[in-house]
């Protein structure tokens, strides 16, 4: 149903008076979402995976690629087709209060997509509006709040509510619910999942935290430095992780469960810097297993097996596929 | 417990306000002992931080501490002046915060942060002092530790200067480090880095630390005795597997379901019904029992004080499970 193809997107910087650098934030990467199916976008701080959602919109200007709703490019649109295209796409931001309006109440931040995009009014407007906040799980009782007297999960609720209004096709969900705690957080990440399940949406779930990824997602992608590197359904992800980032992310991520001991590796050194990203592999200068070709290419990202997709040299060619072994040798086939 | 290097027993804070006196902290119970980290983990507005701050006596003008004790060494740090609680702060216990860039003075190098802090409490010299800073720089794998001394906070990426941050807290080898939440500000490979960092320097160095932090992940991998904090009360208290892998309170067995789980996938998180309670009005009796599921009528009336069980781990539960 989307189709993201070779998308990239750089911005222009002013460092200095005289000095001008492009940032890479997005760095060609293609990957489709199905109807129904959520997609889960993992990376830290500064990979890119907020510009990814914002280039789908069309909220930011892609620099290059394309976008396909339903085979439709979003791309050539204009402003007047694209707001008709906006219907069946929408945004859940990361922190809910600044994307409320603080002097509007619920009722009328909920109607406000339905009025613009002239959907409904009057007595059909209120009820549109009240069986949205219900189907978030707010109710009556709700309706003549204003923000500042609701709850940060409320205050989300109200968001996603808003988002549905307009039965949209796809919802891109930026780290929905990073601001929220724990107990809250179930309760956001469960009511996902059922309005999920019963709307039959695709989702574009963008955080940092892949055990929320791994809650919600069918399959995912993970980016590092403006690309994908690794990309596969949600079991062989967690089961079979390839790329050596995605295994060192994995065995970050801290978790309260003891079981068997999972391997820890701590990796050494910094997130590149977008503005001069190191040569070849963009990982190669962080990572346990880099070889000499590694600093010189730059490795595709390339179907191993079975829709299961690495960018690393260590499996893009059979003969010299190393999964486990811990320090590879630097390898004589390359250049 | 024999070797208890802290202990805070019935701590209670109040702030004075419209609705009148509201107990953010309302009988607070914590043990550390020597050179192990306590994990305090909660929800927002749960009493964390100001458990913190008492300790150091850092709370803000308006806070009454009404009752309760905190004993370090078989000293009371309430009794303390103001210019003997100077002397503890720094040199016995020193804290690290969230976010390293509001804690750190844009307008001094890092060179001369930490020289003020070696010359102030330890009365040495100026060249041991840089000494002493690249030694411990070092210790926290900076690379280069003579340049990092003459750089600037902006120059710093975010995990450098948590690295600063808790090399400053170091210096003079303090016995107790408090960390409130060093690591949220981070990104997960980068809080992976810290947390393998704090781990093997506080072993070295014989510091205990006691770790604020939300995320029953990070306790389950970094502390040896977790502290589960409701509402301005401790809840339970114990060995880190005790009360991770056996809860006896359902708040913290609420907490442990409702967090996405890395290993197993479920299709849907159980979770606590109800939101935090209002510190203005807060539930009679317990103050879990609103949201809990095991409640029953004496749970609304009395407060249940803790029980033990199998080695010192503690519950303020009427119910436990």
């Amino acid at each position: 149903m989307i189709q993201v193809k070779d998308l990239r997107k750089y911005f222009n910087v002013q460092i200095g008076i005289l000095r001008k650098e492009v940032v890479r934030a997005v760095d060609g990467i293609s990957f489709h979402i199905e109807r129904g199916e959520v997609l889960g976008l993992v990376g830290e701080s500064g990979s890119g995976k907020t510009t990814v959602g914002k280039c789908i919109l069309r909220l930011e200007e892609p620099t290059s690629g394309e976008v396909f709703f339903n085979d439709i490019s979003i791309s050539g649109l204009d402003e007047k087709r694209l707001r008709e295209m906006r219907r069946n796409m929408q945004m859940v931001f990361q922190d809910p209060s600044s994307s409320l309006d603080p002097r509007m109440k619920v009722r009328d931040a909920v109607a406000e997509p339905l009025r613009i995009h002239k959907q409904a009014k009057g007595k059909e407007l209120e009820e549109r509006v009240l069986s949205l906040l219900q189907s978030v799980g707010l109710g009556h009782e709700h309706l003549n709040r204003h923000p500042h007297m609701l709850s940060g999960g409320q205050r989300q609720r109200v968001v996603i509510a808003r988002t549905l209004a307009l039965n949209p096709k796809l919802l891109v969900l930026d780290e929905p619910t990073s601001a929220l705690d724990v107990s809250v957080q179930a309760q956001i990440l469960n009511l996902l999942r059922d309005l999920q399940k019963r709307l039959d949406i695709s989702m574009l779930l963008i955080s940092h935290d892949l055990s929320i990824i791994r809650h919600l997602g069918d399959r995912i992608a993970v980016m590092y430095s403006g690309k994908i590197v690794e990309l596969a359904d949600e079991e062989r992800l967690f089961d079979n992780a390839m790329h050596p980032y995605t295994q060192a992310l994995l065995s970050a991520i801290p978790t309260p469960e003891f079981g068997p001991k999972k391997e820890r590796i701590v990796l050494r050194g910094e997130i590149p810097n977008p503005i001069n990203p190191p040569h070849g592999c963009r990982f190669h200068p962080r990572c346990p297993h880099a070889m000499q070709r590694c600093a010189k290419e730059e490795p595709k990202l390339t179907n191993i097996d079975n829709e299961h997709y690495v960018a690393c040299f260590l499996h893009s060619e059979k003969s010299q596929a190393y999964p486990n072994s811990p320090l590879c040798s630097i390898t004589t086939s390359a250049a | 417990m024999k070797d208890a290097l802290l202990s805070v027993r019935n701590l209670r804070v109040c702030f004075p306000t419209t609705y009148g006196l509201v107990a953010a902290l309302d009988g607070v119970c914590l043990e550390l002992e020597k050179e192990k980290i306590l994990g305090l983990v909660g929800e927002t507005g749960c009493g964390k931080t100001l458990t913190a701050l008492s300790i150091l006596r850092l709370l803000p003008p308006s806070a009454r501490i009404v009752a309760g004790e905190i004993v370090l060494r078989k000293r009371n740090l309430l009794d303390l002046s103001e210019s003997e609680i100077r002397e503890i702060r720094g040199k016995e216990v020193s804290m690290v915060f969230q976010d390293p860039t509001s804690y750190l003075d844009p307008v001094f190098t890092v060179g001369e942060v930490m020289i003020e802090v070696l010359e102030s409490r330890q009365k040495i010299g100026r060249r041991e002092a840089i000494e002493a800073s690249i030694e411990m720089l070092t210790k926290l794998r900076l690379p280069n530790p003579e340049r990092i001394l003459r750089l600037y906070p902006h120059e710093l990426s975010g995990g450098m200067k948590q690295r600063v941050m808790i090399a400053i807290a170091l210096l003079c080898h303090p016995e107790l480090l408090i960390a409130d939440e060093p690591t949220t500000a981070l990104d997960v490979t980068i809080q992976a880095q810290i947390l393998e960092l704090i781990r093997d320097i506080v072993k070295e160095l014989r510091t205990s630390v006691l770790l604020i932090t939300h995320n029953l992940g990070i306790v389950a991998e970094n502390c040896e005795e977790a502290a589960i904090m409701y509402a301005g009360t401790v809840v339970e208290h114990g060995e880190v597997r005790d009360v991770l892998e056996k809860p006896g309170h359902p708040y913290t067995r609420g907490l442990l379901s409702a967090t996405p789980k890395l290993f197993q996938k479920k299709e849907t998180l159980e979770v606590i019904p109800g939101s935090i309670p209002s510190l203005i009005d807060p539930p009679s009796g317990c103050k879990f029992h609103p949201r809990c599921s095991y409640a029953i009528g004496k749970c609304k009336r009395e407060r249940p004080s803790p029980v033990g069980l199998e080695h010192g781990h503690y519950v303020s539960c009427f119910r436990i499970v």
